[in-house]
Protein backbone atom coordinates (compact mmCIF):
# COMPACT_ATOMS: atom_id res chain seq x y z
CA UNK A 1 0.00 0.00 0.00
CA UNK A 2 1.08 3.36 -0.73
CA UNK A 3 0.76 6.05 1.53
CA UNK A 4 1.65 9.82 1.68
CA UNK A 5 3.92 11.21 3.80
CA UNK A 6 4.00 15.19 3.57
CA UNK A 7 5.97 17.17 1.52
CA UNK A 8 9.01 14.70 1.65
CA UNK A 9 9.26 11.17 0.49
CA UNK A 10 6.48 9.01 -0.28
CA UNK A 11 6.68 5.68 0.15
CA UNK A 12 5.72 2.30 -0.49
CA UNK A 13 6.44 -1.18 1.35
CA UNK A 14 6.18 -3.80 -1.34
CA UNK A 15 6.96 -7.42 -1.76
CA UNK A 16 9.42 -7.62 -4.99
CA UNK A 17 12.95 -8.08 -3.32
CA UNK A 18 14.23 -10.52 -5.70
CA UNK A 19 15.48 -8.92 -9.07
CA UNK A 20 18.59 -9.90 -11.37
CA UNK A 21 21.59 -7.61 -10.62
CA UNK A 22 22.64 -4.93 -12.45
CA UNK A 23 23.63 -1.93 -10.58
CA UNK A 24 23.92 1.08 -12.96
CA UNK A 25 20.42 1.76 -14.85
CA UNK A 26 20.71 4.54 -17.78
CA UNK A 27 19.17 7.69 -16.90
CA UNK A 28 15.51 7.72 -17.67
CA UNK A 29 12.12 9.68 -17.80
CA UNK A 30 10.70 12.58 -19.83
CA UNK A 31 13.66 13.73 -21.63
CA UNK A 32 12.91 17.50 -21.45
CA UNK A 33 15.19 19.14 -19.96
CA UNK A 34 15.90 17.00 -16.70
CA UNK A 35 17.58 13.69 -16.60
CA UNK A 36 16.90 11.96 -13.39
CA UNK A 37 18.19 8.33 -12.36
CA UNK A 38 18.14 6.40 -8.46
CA UNK A 39 21.67 6.15 -7.30
CA UNK A 40 23.43 4.94 -4.21
CA UNK A 41 26.45 5.99 -2.40
CA UNK A 42 27.60 2.47 -1.64
CA UNK A 43 28.32 -0.85 -3.86
CA UNK A 44 25.61 -2.94 -1.59
CA UNK A 45 23.61 -2.88 1.75
CA UNK A 46 23.77 -4.24 4.95
CA UNK A 47 21.07 -6.13 6.91
CA UNK A 48 20.15 -3.48 9.59
CA UNK A 49 22.64 -0.57 8.29
CA UNK A 50 21.43 2.40 7.35
CA UNK A 51 22.68 3.51 3.64
CA UNK A 52 22.06 6.42 1.27
CA UNK A 53 20.37 6.22 -2.19
CA UNK A 54 19.03 9.27 -4.22
CA UNK A 55 17.24 10.75 -7.07
CA UNK A 56 19.88 12.45 -9.36
CA UNK A 57 18.26 15.07 -10.98
CA UNK A 58 20.29 16.26 -13.96
CA UNK A 59 18.85 19.66 -15.54
CA UNK A 60 19.62 21.71 -18.95
CA UNK A 61 21.94 25.04 -18.10
CA UNK A 62 19.64 28.05 -17.39
CA UNK A 63 16.90 25.78 -16.61
CA UNK A 64 15.50 24.66 -12.61
CA UNK A 65 13.75 22.47 -10.38
CA UNK A 66 11.95 23.48 -7.34
CA UNK A 67 13.12 23.00 -3.65
CA UNK A 68 10.56 21.92 -0.65
CA UNK A 69 10.64 25.34 1.25
CA UNK A 70 8.57 28.81 0.01
CA UNK A 71 7.97 29.47 -3.82
CA UNK A 72 5.94 31.97 -5.18
CA UNK A 73 5.47 29.30 -8.23
CA UNK A 74 6.47 26.11 -9.47
CA UNK A 75 6.01 23.12 -7.03
CA UNK A 76 8.47 21.17 -5.11
CA UNK A 77 9.78 17.80 -6.49
CA UNK A 78 8.00 14.56 -5.98
CA UNK A 79 9.68 11.19 -5.22
CA UNK A 80 7.63 8.55 -4.05
CA UNK A 81 9.74 5.24 -3.06
CA UNK A 82 8.88 1.79 -3.34
CA UNK A 83 10.95 -0.63 -1.26
CA UNK A 84 11.42 -4.30 -0.56
CA UNK A 85 9.18 -5.62 2.45
CA UNK A 86 11.09 -4.49 5.95
CA UNK A 87 13.28 -1.80 4.25
CA UNK A 88 12.88 1.47 6.12
CA UNK A 89 13.36 4.73 4.57
CA UNK A 90 14.57 7.69 5.98
CA UNK A 91 12.87 11.24 5.94
CA UNK A 92 14.40 12.94 2.52
CA UNK A 93 17.48 15.06 2.55
CA UNK A 94 16.50 18.41 0.47
CA UNK A 95 20.00 20.11 -0.07
CA UNK A 96 20.06 24.20 0.17
CA UNK A 97 18.74 25.55 -2.98
CA UNK A 98 19.43 28.92 -4.61
CA UNK A 99 17.11 31.79 -5.05
CA UNK A 100 16.03 32.69 -8.65
CA UNK A 101 13.67 36.07 -9.09
CA UNK A 102 12.36 36.05 -12.80
CA UNK A 103 13.13 38.90 -14.86
CA UNK A 104 10.95 41.38 -13.73
CA UNK A 105 11.61 40.94 -9.86
CA UNK A 106 8.01 40.31 -8.80
CA UNK A 107 8.54 36.13 -8.29
CA UNK A 108 10.82 34.86 -5.72
CA UNK A 109 11.55 30.89 -6.37
CA UNK A 110 14.13 28.79 -4.51
CA UNK A 111 15.34 26.14 -6.99
CA UNK A 112 18.37 23.83 -8.11
CA UNK A 113 20.21 24.06 -11.37
CA UNK A 114 22.63 21.77 -13.09
CA UNK A 115 22.17 19.18 -11.03
CA UNK A 116 20.87 18.33 -7.69
CA UNK A 117 20.90 14.76 -5.64
CA UNK A 118 17.55 14.15 -3.11
CA UNK A 119 19.12 12.00 -0.71
CA UNK A 120 17.18 9.26 1.53
CA UNK A 121 18.72 7.01 4.08
CA UNK A 122 17.23 3.21 3.09
CA UNK A 123 18.09 0.72 6.28
CA UNK A 124 17.85 -3.08 5.18
CA UNK A 125 15.53 -5.28 7.83
CA UNK A 126 17.94 -7.77 10.10
CA UNK A 127 17.02 -10.08 8.32
CA UNK A 128 18.06 -9.42 4.65
CA UNK A 129 19.48 -12.19 3.33
CA UNK A 130 22.84 -12.31 2.17
CA UNK A 131 23.31 -12.94 -1.54
CA UNK A 132 19.86 -10.90 -2.31
CA UNK A 133 19.09 -8.27 -4.56
CA UNK A 134 17.13 -5.36 -3.48
CA UNK A 135 14.80 -4.09 -5.95
CA UNK A 136 14.29 0.11 -5.53
CA UNK A 137 12.08 1.71 -6.88
CA UNK A 138 10.94 5.73 -6.87
CA UNK A 139 8.46 7.42 -8.96
CA UNK A 140 9.48 11.37 -9.42
CA UNK A 141 7.53 14.18 -10.66
CA UNK A 142 9.26 17.61 -11.22
CA UNK A 143 8.70 20.67 -13.20
CA UNK A 144 11.50 22.31 -14.84
CA UNK A 145 11.18 26.13 -15.88
CA UNK A 146 13.48 28.59 -17.82
CA UNK A 147 10.70 30.88 -18.72
CA UNK A 148 8.63 28.05 -20.25
CA UNK A 149 7.33 25.20 -17.61
CA UNK A 150 7.60 21.66 -18.59
CA UNK A 151 6.35 18.61 -16.44
CA UNK A 152 8.82 15.83 -16.04
CA UNK A 153 7.89 12.32 -14.75
CA UNK A 154 9.80 8.97 -14.24
CA UNK A 155 9.65 5.98 -12.72
CA UNK A 156 13.66 4.93 -11.60
CA UNK A 157 14.84 1.54 -10.28
CA UNK A 158 17.43 0.50 -8.97
CA UNK A 159 19.18 -3.30 -7.79
CA UNK A 160 21.36 -3.85 -4.54
CA UNK A 161 22.55 -6.46 -3.96
CA UNK A 162 22.36 -7.20 0.14
CA UNK A 163 25.76 -8.32 2.21
CA UNK A 164 27.35 -8.11 4.83
CA UNK A 165 30.72 -7.28 3.65
CA UNK A 166 32.15 -3.63 3.92
CA UNK A 167 30.77 -1.17 2.17
CA UNK A 168 32.42 0.33 -1.06
CA UNK A 169 31.82 3.92 -2.60
CA UNK A 170 30.13 3.61 -6.17
CA UNK A 171 30.53 5.62 -9.07
CA UNK A 172 27.92 7.71 -8.18
CA UNK A 173 29.81 8.86 -4.55
CA UNK A 174 30.87 11.88 -5.81
CA UNK A 175 27.16 13.24 -6.57
CA UNK A 176 26.76 12.54 -2.75
CA UNK A 177 29.45 14.43 -1.91
CA UNK A 178 28.34 17.10 -3.50
CA UNK A 179 24.80 17.19 -2.32
CA UNK A 180 26.02 16.72 1.36
CA UNK A 181 28.18 20.11 0.50
CA UNK A 182 24.41 22.08 0.40
CA UNK A 183 22.85 19.56 3.10
CA UNK A 184 22.28 21.85 6.02
CA UNK A 185 23.57 21.49 9.49
CA UNK A 186 21.98 22.22 12.75
CA UNK A 187 21.98 26.12 13.45
CA UNK A 188 24.39 25.57 16.69
CA UNK A 189 27.26 23.52 14.24
CA UNK A 190 28.22 27.17 12.76
CA UNK A 191 31.92 27.64 13.13
CA UNK A 192 30.52 31.41 14.11
CA UNK A 193 27.31 31.63 16.10
CA UNK A 194 24.49 32.75 13.75
CA UNK A 195 23.10 35.07 16.14
CA UNK A 196 18.93 36.27 16.10
CA UNK A 197 17.04 38.86 17.60
CA UNK A 198 13.46 40.48 17.72
CA UNK A 199 12.76 43.89 17.82
CA UNK A 200 9.46 45.59 16.49
CA UNK A 201 8.09 42.46 14.98
CA UNK A 202 11.44 42.06 13.00
CA UNK A 203 14.09 39.53 12.94
CA UNK A 204 17.52 40.45 12.71
CA UNK A 205 20.40 37.43 11.58
CA UNK A 206 23.80 38.44 12.58
CA UNK A 207 26.74 35.97 11.57
CA UNK A 208 29.82 38.59 12.55
CA UNK A 209 32.37 38.62 9.66
CA UNK A 210 29.98 37.03 6.98
CA UNK A 211 30.25 38.63 3.52
CA UNK A 212 26.84 38.32 2.59
CA UNK A 213 23.73 35.99 4.30
CA UNK A 214 20.76 34.01 2.46
CA UNK A 215 17.51 32.99 4.24
CA UNK A 216 15.65 30.46 2.05
CA UNK A 217 12.45 30.14 4.46
CA UNK A 218 10.52 27.13 4.70
CA UNK A 219 7.04 26.47 3.64
CA UNK A 220 5.77 26.06 7.57
CA UNK A 221 7.54 28.46 9.21
CA UNK A 222 6.10 32.20 8.92
CA UNK A 223 6.37 33.75 6.28
CA UNK A 224 8.67 36.81 5.89
CA UNK A 225 6.30 39.70 3.92
CA UNK A 226 9.25 41.14 2.07
CA UNK A 227 11.38 37.71 0.90
CA UNK A 228 12.84 39.80 -2.17
CA UNK A 229 13.75 42.58 -0.60
CA UNK A 230 15.05 41.38 2.84
CA UNK A 231 16.35 37.34 2.58
CA UNK A 232 19.72 38.42 1.34
CA UNK A 233 22.08 40.69 1.52
CA UNK A 234 25.59 41.05 1.26
CA UNK A 235 26.38 42.24 4.49
CA UNK A 236 26.77 40.07 7.62
CA UNK A 237 23.02 40.78 8.57
CA UNK A 238 19.22 40.11 7.21
CA UNK A 239 16.25 42.06 9.17
CA UNK A 240 13.39 40.19 7.88
CA UNK A 241 9.81 41.76 7.89
CA UNK A 242 6.50 39.95 8.96
CA UNK A 243 2.93 39.93 8.41
CA UNK A 244 1.19 41.72 12.00
CA UNK A 245 -0.89 38.78 11.73
CA UNK A 246 1.30 35.84 10.58
CA UNK A 247 1.83 33.45 12.89
CA UNK A 248 4.55 30.86 13.97
CA UNK A 249 7.96 30.18 14.52
CA UNK A 250 10.15 31.31 11.14
CA UNK A 251 12.34 28.10 9.99
CA UNK A 252 14.07 27.56 6.88
CA UNK A 253 17.72 27.27 6.30
CA UNK A 254 20.45 30.42 6.70
CA UNK A 255 23.72 30.50 3.49
CA UNK A 256 26.45 32.24 5.22
CA UNK A 257 28.61 33.36 2.34
CA UNK A 258 32.17 33.75 4.41
CA UNK A 259 34.43 36.03 5.86
CA UNK A 260 38.29 36.11 5.44
CA UNK A 261 38.52 33.36 8.52
CA UNK A 262 36.23 31.02 6.09
CA UNK A 263 32.46 30.46 7.74
CA UNK A 264 30.54 29.44 4.30
CA UNK A 265 27.55 26.90 5.01
CA UNK A 266 24.10 26.40 5.27
CA UNK A 267 22.06 25.86 8.47
CA UNK A 268 18.89 24.82 9.56
CA UNK A 269 17.59 27.85 11.45
CA UNK A 270 14.34 27.89 13.59
CA UNK A 271 13.33 30.59 15.46
CA UNK A 272 10.31 31.19 17.56
CA UNK A 273 8.22 34.42 17.90
CA UNK A 274 8.61 36.71 20.43
CA UNK A 275 6.43 36.04 23.66
CA UNK A 276 6.44 32.09 22.73
CA UNK A 277 8.11 29.53 25.30
CA UNK A 278 11.47 29.98 24.17
CA UNK A 279 12.75 33.00 23.07
CA UNK A 280 15.12 32.20 20.36
CA UNK A 281 14.98 28.44 18.90
CA UNK A 282 17.05 26.20 16.64
CA UNK A 283 17.36 22.99 15.20
CA UNK A 284 14.77 21.01 13.02
CA UNK A 285 13.19 22.40 9.68
CA UNK A 286 8.97 22.64 10.39
CA UNK A 287 7.20 19.19 9.84
CA UNK A 288 6.28 19.35 6.48
CA UNK A 289 2.49 18.14 6.91
CA UNK A 290 -0.07 18.45 4.51
CA UNK A 291 1.92 17.77 1.46
CA UNK A 292 -0.71 17.05 -1.12
CA UNK A 293 -0.59 13.04 -2.60
CA UNK A 294 1.52 12.10 -4.45
CA UNK A 295 0.66 10.93 -8.31
CA UNK A 296 1.23 7.28 -9.68
CA UNK A 297 -0.18 7.78 -12.85
CA UNK A 298 2.11 9.35 -15.14
CA UNK A 299 0.73 11.75 -18.25
CA UNK A 300 2.50 12.92 -20.90
CA UNK A 301 5.03 16.19 -19.58
CA UNK A 302 3.37 19.96 -20.02
CA UNK A 303 4.69 22.27 -22.80
CA UNK A 304 4.25 25.88 -22.68
CA UNK B 1 -0.41 51.40 -41.16
CA UNK B 2 -3.75 51.20 -39.88
CA UNK B 3 -3.59 48.37 -37.88
CA UNK B 4 -0.59 49.64 -36.37
CA UNK B 5 -2.29 53.31 -35.91
CA UNK B 6 -5.44 51.32 -34.23
CA UNK B 7 -3.19 49.26 -31.58
CA UNK B 8 -1.42 52.35 -30.73
CA UNK B 9 -4.83 53.76 -30.10
CA UNK B 10 -6.29 50.83 -28.15
CA UNK B 11 -3.23 51.30 -25.91
CA UNK B 12 -3.79 54.30 -25.04
CA UNK B 13 -7.32 53.40 -24.58
CA UNK B 14 -6.10 50.42 -22.18
CA UNK B 15 -3.62 53.01 -20.20
CA UNK B 16 -6.18 55.40 -19.68
CA UNK B 17 -8.39 52.82 -18.44
CA UNK B 18 -5.83 51.48 -15.93
CA UNK B 19 -4.66 54.58 -14.85
CA UNK B 20 -8.21 55.01 -14.01
CA UNK B 21 -8.21 52.33 -11.94
CA UNK B 22 -5.25 52.49 -10.12
CA UNK B 23 -6.75 55.99 -9.15
CA UNK B 24 -9.88 54.08 -7.68
CA UNK B 25 -7.53 51.40 -6.14
CA UNK B 26 -5.62 54.41 -4.54
CA UNK B 27 -8.76 56.23 -3.19
CA UNK B 28 -10.37 53.11 -2.01
CA UNK B 29 -7.11 51.62 0.06
CA UNK B 30 -6.16 55.38 1.87
CA UNK B 31 -6.57 55.06 5.27
CA UNK B 32 -5.88 51.81 6.48
CA UNK B 33 -1.95 51.27 7.51
CA UNK B 34 -0.17 49.26 4.47
CA UNK B 35 3.20 48.60 3.45
CA UNK B 36 3.81 49.93 -0.07
CA UNK B 37 7.35 48.23 -0.64
CA UNK B 38 8.03 47.30 -4.18
CA UNK B 39 7.55 43.65 -4.40
CA UNK B 40 4.42 43.78 -1.90
CA UNK B 41 0.81 42.97 -3.57
CA UNK B 42 -1.70 45.69 -2.53
CA UNK B 43 -4.26 42.76 -2.83
CA UNK B 44 -4.92 41.77 0.71
CA UNK B 45 -7.72 39.07 1.53
CA UNK B 46 -10.19 41.09 4.16
CA UNK B 47 -10.00 44.12 2.22
CA UNK B 48 -11.20 46.12 -1.16
CA UNK B 49 -10.03 44.38 -4.18
CA UNK B 50 -7.45 46.10 -6.45
CA UNK B 51 -10.26 48.05 -9.47
CA UNK B 52 -9.43 47.08 -13.17
CA UNK B 53 -10.62 47.09 -16.51
CA UNK B 54 -9.47 45.09 -18.66
CA UNK B 55 -10.00 43.90 -22.60
CA UNK B 56 -11.11 40.62 -23.19
CA UNK B 57 -10.51 38.86 -26.59
CA UNK B 58 -12.94 40.37 -28.60
CA UNK B 59 -12.52 43.71 -27.33
CA UNK B 60 -15.05 44.13 -23.96
CA UNK B 61 -13.81 46.12 -21.32
CA UNK B 62 -14.77 44.01 -18.31
CA UNK B 63 -14.43 46.49 -15.02
CA UNK B 64 -14.68 45.37 -11.61
CA UNK B 65 -16.19 47.98 -9.71
CA UNK B 66 -19.45 47.45 -12.49
CA UNK B 67 -19.57 43.99 -11.41
CA UNK B 68 -19.54 44.44 -7.97
CA UNK B 69 -21.51 46.88 -8.07
CA UNK B 70 -24.22 44.76 -10.43
CA UNK B 71 -23.98 42.86 -6.91
CA UNK B 72 -22.30 40.06 -8.70
CA UNK B 73 -19.47 37.35 -6.46
CA UNK B 74 -16.34 37.80 -9.26
CA UNK B 75 -13.39 34.84 -9.64
CA UNK B 76 -10.42 35.35 -11.11
CA UNK B 77 -8.40 32.83 -12.79
CA UNK B 78 -4.60 33.68 -13.54
CA UNK B 79 -4.39 31.69 -16.96
CA UNK B 80 -1.23 30.51 -19.48
CA UNK B 81 -2.86 28.33 -22.38
CA UNK B 82 0.75 26.61 -22.05
CA UNK B 83 1.09 25.85 -18.82
CA UNK B 84 0.81 22.36 -17.86
CA UNK B 85 -0.93 23.32 -14.75
CA UNK B 86 -3.72 25.21 -16.21
CA UNK B 87 -4.07 22.27 -18.81
CA UNK B 88 -4.51 20.21 -15.32
CA UNK B 89 -7.51 22.26 -14.62
CA UNK B 90 -8.88 22.44 -18.21
CA UNK B 91 -7.72 19.25 -20.29
CA UNK B 92 -7.38 16.68 -17.68
CA UNK B 93 -9.84 17.43 -15.40
CA UNK B 94 -12.67 20.13 -16.01
CA UNK B 95 -11.99 21.98 -12.81
CA UNK B 96 -12.36 25.45 -13.64
CA UNK B 97 -15.56 25.01 -15.87
CA UNK B 98 -17.41 22.88 -13.44
CA UNK B 99 -17.00 25.35 -10.67
CA UNK B 100 -17.61 28.16 -13.53
CA UNK B 101 -21.51 26.69 -14.26
CA UNK B 102 -21.82 26.31 -10.21
CA UNK B 103 -21.38 29.58 -9.83
CA UNK B 104 -23.69 30.71 -12.92
CA UNK B 105 -26.38 29.93 -10.82
CA UNK B 106 -25.13 32.22 -7.70
CA UNK B 107 -24.39 35.36 -9.71
CA UNK B 108 -20.95 34.39 -10.00
CA UNK B 109 -18.53 36.24 -12.47
CA UNK B 110 -15.88 34.32 -13.79
CA UNK B 111 -13.04 36.12 -15.71
CA UNK B 112 -9.42 34.43 -16.79
CA UNK B 113 -6.92 36.84 -16.72
CA UNK B 114 -3.55 37.24 -18.78
CA UNK B 115 -0.66 38.66 -17.78
CA UNK B 116 2.03 37.60 -20.49
CA UNK B 117 3.86 40.49 -21.32
CA UNK B 118 3.78 41.74 -24.55
CA UNK B 119 5.37 39.65 -27.31
CA UNK B 120 5.31 36.45 -25.23
CA UNK B 121 3.96 33.78 -26.98
CA UNK B 122 1.21 32.25 -24.50
CA UNK B 123 -0.02 36.32 -24.60
CA UNK B 124 -1.28 35.36 -27.93
CA UNK B 125 -4.66 36.33 -28.61
CA UNK B 126 -4.87 33.86 -31.33
CA UNK B 127 -3.51 31.10 -29.01
CA UNK B 128 -5.86 32.04 -26.30
CA UNK B 129 -8.73 32.08 -28.62
CA UNK B 130 -7.97 28.84 -29.84
CA UNK B 131 -7.29 26.78 -26.41
CA UNK B 132 -10.78 28.56 -25.20
CA UNK B 133 -12.51 26.56 -27.57
CA UNK B 134 -10.40 23.58 -27.48
CA UNK B 135 -11.47 23.80 -23.55
CA UNK B 136 -14.48 24.85 -23.92
CA UNK B 137 -14.45 28.09 -21.83
CA UNK B 138 -17.18 29.75 -21.85
CA UNK B 139 -15.93 32.83 -19.60
CA UNK B 140 -13.70 35.70 -20.97
CA UNK B 141 -9.83 35.97 -21.42
CA UNK B 142 -8.66 39.58 -20.22
CA UNK B 143 -5.10 40.61 -21.26
CA UNK B 144 -3.13 42.49 -19.14
CA UNK B 145 -0.43 42.92 -21.38
CA UNK B 146 1.67 45.59 -19.10
CA UNK B 147 0.77 43.04 -15.62
CA UNK B 148 -0.66 46.02 -13.82
CA UNK B 149 -3.25 44.43 -12.90
CA UNK B 150 -1.27 41.32 -12.10
CA UNK B 151 1.34 42.72 -9.81
CA UNK B 152 -2.04 44.57 -7.91
CA UNK B 153 -3.32 41.45 -7.05
CA UNK B 154 0.42 39.60 -6.40
CA UNK B 155 -0.16 37.03 -9.20
CA UNK B 156 2.28 34.85 -9.32
CA UNK B 157 1.31 31.34 -10.49
CA UNK B 158 -1.05 30.46 -13.42
CA UNK B 159 -3.71 29.34 -12.07
CA UNK B 160 -3.53 31.88 -8.86
CA UNK B 161 -6.60 32.46 -8.10
CA UNK B 162 -9.07 35.27 -6.50
CA UNK B 163 -12.50 35.55 -5.19
CA UNK B 164 -13.86 38.78 -4.50
CA UNK B 165 -17.25 38.75 -2.81
CA UNK B 166 -20.48 40.84 -4.04
CA UNK B 167 -18.80 43.99 -2.05
CA UNK B 168 -16.23 44.04 -3.64
CA UNK B 169 -13.94 42.59 -0.53
CA UNK B 170 -11.53 39.68 -1.58
CA UNK B 171 -12.11 36.42 0.16
CA UNK B 172 -9.76 34.60 -1.00
CA UNK B 173 -6.66 34.15 -2.84
CA UNK B 174 -4.19 31.31 -4.02
CA UNK B 175 -3.92 28.11 -4.81
CA UNK B 176 -7.47 26.18 -6.87
CA UNK B 177 -6.60 22.91 -4.90
CA UNK B 178 -4.11 21.36 -2.41
CA UNK B 179 -2.54 19.13 -4.71
CA UNK B 180 0.56 21.03 -6.54
CA UNK B 181 1.27 17.91 -8.78
CA UNK B 182 0.50 18.49 -12.29
CA UNK B 183 -1.31 14.93 -12.70
CA UNK B 184 -4.24 14.55 -9.87
CA UNK B 185 -6.68 17.17 -8.11
CA UNK B 186 -6.39 17.74 -4.77
CA UNK B 187 -9.40 16.28 -1.99
CA UNK B 188 -9.73 20.33 -0.89
CA UNK B 189 -10.95 22.73 -3.90
CA UNK B 190 -10.09 26.13 -2.09
CA UNK B 191 -12.29 28.38 -4.41
CA UNK B 192 -15.22 26.31 -4.43
CA UNK B 193 -15.25 26.06 -0.93
CA UNK B 194 -15.15 29.82 -0.62
CA UNK B 195 -17.83 29.88 -3.32
CA UNK B 196 -19.79 27.78 -1.20
CA UNK B 197 -19.46 29.58 1.92
CA UNK B 198 -20.35 33.12 0.63
CA UNK B 199 -23.63 31.51 -0.62
CA UNK B 200 -24.01 30.03 2.82
CA UNK B 201 -23.46 33.42 4.71
CA UNK B 202 -20.48 31.68 6.32
CA UNK B 203 -17.17 32.28 7.04
CA UNK B 204 -14.63 30.63 4.62
CA UNK B 205 -12.12 28.84 6.16
CA UNK B 206 -9.35 28.56 4.72
CA UNK B 207 -8.72 32.41 2.93
CA UNK B 208 -4.95 32.17 1.64
CA UNK B 209 -3.48 29.51 0.28
CA UNK B 210 0.38 29.43 -1.71
CA UNK B 211 -0.48 29.32 -5.36
CA UNK B 212 1.73 26.39 -7.21
CA UNK B 213 2.02 26.34 -11.18
CA UNK B 214 4.11 28.14 -13.65
CA UNK B 215 5.01 31.77 -12.86
CA UNK B 216 3.13 34.47 -14.71
CA UNK B 217 5.15 36.22 -17.61
CA UNK B 218 5.79 39.34 -16.88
Amino acid sequence: MAYALAGSVLMAITGATQSAGAIVPPDVGSPIHVRARLISEVDHLRPGAPARIGVLLRIDPQWHVYWDGLNDSGAPVRVRLSLPEGFKAGEMIWPAPRRHLDRSGFILDHVYEGEVTLIVPVTPPLDAVEGHVAHLKASVEWVACRDACFVGQADLSLDLPVSVSPFRPTGDSTHFERALRRVPKAMEAAPIPIQTAWADGRLRITVAGASGLSFYPSARGRPPSHPIEDCQSATDHLTIRFDPQAVGAVSGVVEVRGSAHGGSGVYRMRVEAPGAVSGIGSGKPDEKAGRPKAADNAGKPGDQ
Amino acid sequence: MQNTKRRAKQRIALASALLAAATLAGAAEAGGPRNTDAGTPTATVGERAPEFALKDLDGNVHRLSDLTAAGKTVVLEWFNPNCPYVKKHHERFSTMNDLYEMGKDHDVVWLAINSARAGHPTGDPDLNRKRAEQWKIQYPILLDTTGEVGHAYGAKATPHMFVIDSKGILAYSGAIDDDDSARTLGTTNYVRDALTSLWAGETIAVRTSRAYGCSVKY
